[in-house]
């Protein structure tokens, strides 16, 4: 797994390439940690090259979610694949995130 | 051959065989250069030192010969007196110390009339001058070489070298000068007559002893016919030809050698001495006046003995030098190698385990000061990572330690005795959870609620490891505490219940997919809840294959929200409800693809009539298998199912 | 039981009955018999001084002087006078001396074949005979002479004659464009003074219908009629001495020029190597070691038409009266 970020506006846009499961999850956790240090309350993830994701994926999804929430921050995923959009469907992640189809709408999101 | 040697062996052998091979062209090619002057050199002595002999001893011979020429004259001119003759004779032979005799042979009657032969002859007998006549009947003169060959040649001749008995046993050689009539009308130019001298062949003997040729070279000479008249073996004197000793060798060599010598050429020769095998350089020249030759005969040996002399030295100077370089070379290598040597003592002392072996310490600027020094780096650099190696396996045996933990845990709270109710006929349950490496956070449960009532959930715990294992526990524990202490109950009362509790004081985000039934085992009615999980599939008695897909809400443990809600399905006896995780679906092979819905349900297909949910359960496992063959197994891989027999059913 | 040791004992025996035989019969036995050969020591002897050297005269009874020949030595004086009872003889010469009354008998005729050639250079332009005309043709005199003379005549060549005595050097210096030499002696001389053979021409007179055998033992008739047995004895041992000299080559050289150097003869040992192998040539044309002392009728008439046409003899002695068969080689 990769994860690449750049600010765009006054969100940071994470992109997250590979696999996020059980083996790359840590990695994930660690480097949000960092990129929550900062001021920054609003985090766009870039799901579009996001292969697969297991639970421990969506959990670490989640604390996210709930960091950036206690911060009073927004947190949007865009461009989600099929097979991993099934994934949040089938524990109802998809109520529970943002969840948009390009990074365009994501940003109009926010401007709401 | 050479892999083996040091590199100090090498470097040396290298090196040497270089110098030796252009130490050997030098030499050799000073060689013949030097063997080519020479040879020169000693024809052009040997020609000069032949062609001074030559003249030296045909000066002798001429002036010989000049005396029966000029005696012959004056004959020629009128002397018939044979007092006067007698006198003459006498004159001459007593005033040329040279000559030895002489005498006039006359042809029949042309100095008597009627008288057959006349020949005075006078010779010396030690200081006395003697008279005497050849014409004792015995000996008849007019058929001798002397008198013959010339008389027959019209020419002056002289002869074979002879012994002379009478003149005391010595070589000598006789010059005949014919003369004719000159004066006398009637025998005009009329052949009269012989005049010869006699000379001592002696002294010849003593000019070839007298001849520097080298120390064992020597002179000879050959007569008219190829006889030794001197030769270093007396044997070969008057007796022998050069052509009897090529004879006898049978050498065609030395018998063209001598034919070239008795047709007066001249030439220098490289020949092989018959007699002594010895390799010679032969120079030969004839003698204009004798037809005699002479040869000089220069052993190679000798001839090239200062080369060979010198070429010792310069073999025993080269010798010595390549000891001197091999030396230097030995050494310098020595201590190109030295640490290099040393290094790689070090460097095994390194390899087996000693990263504080001490390096040379080097302080050149060359390779081998290069090579040190990232030797030194190497080192540095490699203790470091032993140590950080260390670390880190420390660190791996800590999470192993804590993986083994979070599977006993695991491990410890399933239900693991199958079948779990042997007493009953009208369910039968199967279940297997494999833990992956990592330990996934997987569970499955079953128990009966009543008599008719069969709880049995499964569940996926997001998170791995001792949390995840833990988490698993505390949802197990909930799980059957809720399902024992309350009224009416349902999977989704129950579920709702649960996440109330996992969701208090839930930091780490946790949360667990869970899938809740309750079967009613008399009437084959099926209430579930689905909380974020996989839907589990019905096959029934027909083979036909439904899925649960309602999902009641999120995973437990995400967020408290609107009550979960109970999903109700009525199965027939015979029906078998497969409950899996995602370690099912998400099983990955090597490629990266996943096994996905789709094998699942084309393997459940084929288990249509099978009862047995052991037999379906290993099914399916051991088609997940051959999907993902070598692949590592990245989750829990968690089934249960459950084949709902009814009562009906078993009676029939 | 052989043959060959029972002769051991036999000789012996013999021996002593010859001795005393002869003791009683003649003075031959009392005193040393003598042998005058017709030359100087040479390989051309080699039988005879082997045989005297290797002791077989001595086994076969018989005590052997041998008076070496030469310029000074006359066979016939020697024998006639009786000073030598066995002489060597060329056919030819000793035929003469039978015309003329000498009472010489021949009791072996050992060479088989004649060993005189005439020889020219190649490069003097004689190839065959005809090319002899108006040359000058060297010949030796006496005994040597009768079959050149009757070969020129034969040929019908007009030549110059010149006779010599000493040697093959006149020839060589071109004195003399033809020569007569005889194949064992002065031919290898002219070969060892540097010529080849290819660069001469040879007529070797047994191809021109003049193969007059050379040498053979001689005695006075008187001396054969009263010691027949003792010819027999001498001839047998000669011919042992020659088969010994022909199997046992370079030990005969050693012999003969052992003798040579006895009477101051430059001893070329090329030379008579040569001359040894020629003479088995001569002795033995037909190669193995079947000798043959036997001297035929035609060969005897032969030569006598020679010299009768030579006119060197007027009458042929009778065949008999000239020849004896002695010993076991001069059966035909």
């Amino acid at each position: 797994m990769e994860i690449k970020s750049y600010q765009e506006n006054n969100a940071i846009v994470i992109e997250i390439i590979g696999h996020l499961d059980t083996v790359t999850a840590p990695e994930y956790e660690k480097k949000m940690t960092e990129m929550m240090k900062g001021d920054s309350k609003i985090f766009i993830a870039d799901c579009t090259q996001l292969d697969y994701i297991s639970s421990s994926g969506l959990r670490v999804l989640l604390m996210t979610l709930k960091n950036i929430k206690n911060k009073g921050g927004k947190f949007i995923l865009f461009g989600m694949q099929e097979s991993v959009f099934e994934v949040f469907k089938i524990c109802r992640f998809d109520n529970l995130f943002s969840i948009v189809p390009d990074k365009h709408e994501a940003l109009k999101r926010l401007a709401d | 051959m050479l892999k083996n040697r040091s590199l100090r062996f090498k470097l040396s052998a290298f090196i040497l065989t270089g110098t030796i091979l252009v130490a050997a062209v030098l030499v050799s090619y000073y060689y013949s250069v030097s063997r080519r002057l020479i040879l020169e050199s000693a024809r052009k002595n040997a020609r000069h030192l032949t062609m001074e002999t030559v003249n030296s001893i045909e000066n002798v011979f001429r002036s010989a010969a000049k005396i029966p020429e000029n005696l012959a004259y004056v004959l020629e001119t009128g002397m018939s007196d044979e007092k006067g003759l007698y006198r003459l004779m006498e004159t001459v032979v007593k005033n040329n110390s040279e000559v030895f005799g002489s005498s006039i042979a006359f042809e029949p009657g042309a100095f008597f009339p009627g008288q057959d032969r006349f020949s005075p002859y006078f010779f010396k007998d030690g200081d006395r001058i003697v008279q005497s006549n050849l014409d004792d009947p015995g000996y008849n003169y007019h058929l001798q070489d002397w008198y013959q060959i010339p008389k027959e040649l019209n020419l002056p001749v002289w002869s074979e070298p002879y012994f002379d008995e009478g003149g005391g046993n010595i070589i000598m050689a006789t010059y005949s000068v014919p003369f004719r009539w000159l004066n006398d009308g009637m025998n005009k130019n009329k052949f009269r007559g012989i005049l010869t001298i006699d000379i001592s062949l002696v002294w010849l003997k003593q000019v070839f002893e007298g001849l520097s040729i080298y120390d064992n070279g020597y002179g000879f000479l050959l007569s008219q016919s190829g006889k030794y008249l001197v030769h270093p073996d007396p044997d070969n004197i008057m007796n022998a030809s050069i052509f009897d000793i090529a004879e006898l060798h049978q050498d065609e060599k030395i018998r063209e050698l001598g034919r070239k010598m008795v047709r007066g050429q001249t030439g220098f020769v490289n020949i092989i001495e018959p007699v002594t095998g010895r390799e010679v350089y032969l120079c030969f020249a004839p003698f204009p006046s004798s037809g005699y030759s002479m040869g000089i005969v220069i052993p190679a040996k000798e001839l090239f003995a200062d080369l060979s002399h010198l070429n010792r030295s310069v073999a025993m100077i080269g010798v010595l030098g390549l000891l001197a370089l091999f030396g230097v070379i030995s050494l310098i290598s020595g201590r190109i190698t030295k640490p290099i040597r040393r290094l790689s003592e070090a460097t095994s002392q390194i390899g087996q385990g000693d990263f504080n072996a001490v390096l040379p310490v080097i302080d050149s600027h060359d390779e081998i000061g290069q090579l040190m020094r990232s030797f030194q780096k190497m080192q540095t650099a490699l203790a470091e990572y032993i140590e950080n190696l260390k670390v880190a396996t420390a660190a791996k045996e800590k999470i192993e330690g804590e993986l083994r933990i979070a599977h006993d845990i695991q491990m410890g709270i399933i239900p693991k005795t199958f079948p779990p109710f042997p007493d009953r006929n009208d369910v039968d349950i199967y279940g297997i959870l494999e833990s992956a490496k990592a330990v996934g956070g997987d569970l499955y449960d079953f128990f009966l609620l009543d008599e008719d009532h069969l709880g049995a959930a499964i569940g996926d715990v997001s998170g791995k490891g001792i949390p995840a294992s833990l988490f698993m526990a505390v949802t197990r524990t909930l799980l059957r505490a809720k399902s024992m202490n309350m009224k009416d109950i349902s999977p989704g009362k129950i579920v709702t219940s649960m996440d109330t509790d996992l969701c208090t004081e839930n930091d780490a985000g946790m949360f667990v997919t869970f899938f809740f039934i309750i079967l009613n085992l008399k009437t084959g009615e099926l209430e579930y809840c689905n909380a974020g999980h996989n839907p589990p599939f019905i096959l029934d008695e027909t083979g036909e294959i439904t899925a649960l897909d309602t999902v009641h809400g999120f995973p437990l443990g995400v967020m408290e929200a609107e009550p979960y809600q109970t999903g109700k399905v009525k199965i027939r006896p015979g029906a078998r409800i497969v409950l899996y995780t995602d370690g099912v679906t998400e099983a990955e092979n090597e490629a990266r693809e996943l096994f996905e819905e789709e094998r699942l349900l084309v393997t459940l297909k084929k288990m249509k009539d099978i009862k047995d949910p052991k037999e379906i359960t290993l099914s399916i496992k051991s088609a997940v298998k051959g999907f993902t063959l070598e692949a590592e197994q990245s989750d829990d891989l968690t089934m249960l199912v459950i084949t709902y027999l009814g009562r009906n059913f078993n009676q029939e | 039981m052989s043959l060959k040791t029972k002769q051991n004992l036999f000789i012996p025996i013999v021996w002593v009955c010859s001795c005393i035989l002869l003791t009683i019969k003649s003075v031959a036995a009392d005193k040393p018999l003598t042998l005058v050969l017709h030359w100087v020591p040479q390989a051309q002897f080699a039988g005879y001084y082997v045989a005297l050297e290797k002791e077989i005269y001595l086994k076969y009874g018989l005590d052997i002087k041998i008076k070496a020949g030469g310029p000074n030595v006359s066979v016939n004086d020697c024998v006639t006078s009786g000073s030598a009872e066995f002489g060597t003889y060329f056919l030819l010469n000793a035929t003469k001396l039978v015309a003329q009354g000498v009472p010489l008998v021949n009791i072996a005729q050992l060479s088989r074949r004649s060993a005189l050639i005439l020889v020219a250079k190649k490069s003097s332009g004689i190839f065959k005979p005809e090319d002899m005309n108006g040359r000058k043709i060297g010949i030796y005199q006496e005994e040597f002479s009768d079959i050149p003379l009757a070969f020129i005549k034969n040929n019908n060549l007009n030549v110059n004659i010149i006779p010599i005595a000493t040697g093959i050097h006149i020839f060589l210096h071109g004195g003399t464009d033809v020569t007569n030499v005889m194949w064992y002696n002065e031919y290898h001389t002219i070969l060892n003074c540097g010529y080849n053979a290819d660069e001469l021409s040879t007529f070797y007179m047994s191809d021109y219908g003049f193969n007059v055998p050379e040498d053979g033992i001689y005695c006075l008739r008187s001396t054969y009629d009263a010691y027949p047995e003792v010819c027999e004895r001498f001839v047998e041992a000669t011919m042992e001495g020659w088969l010994y000299a022909f199997q046992h080559s370079s030990e005969a050289l050693d012999i003969v020029i052992k003798e040579m150097k006895a009477v101051h003869i430059p001893a070329n040992l090329a030379h008579q190597q040569w001359m040894l192998a020629r003479m088995q040539d001569i002795i033995l044309p037909d190669g193995g070691y079947e000798f043959s002392t036997f001297l035929s009728e035609e060969t005897y008439e032969m030569t006598g038409r020679i010299l009768l046409k030579n006119a060197s003899i007027g009458k042929l002695p009778a065949y008999d009266q000239f020849y004896i068969p002695v010993g076991k080689y001069a059966e035909k």
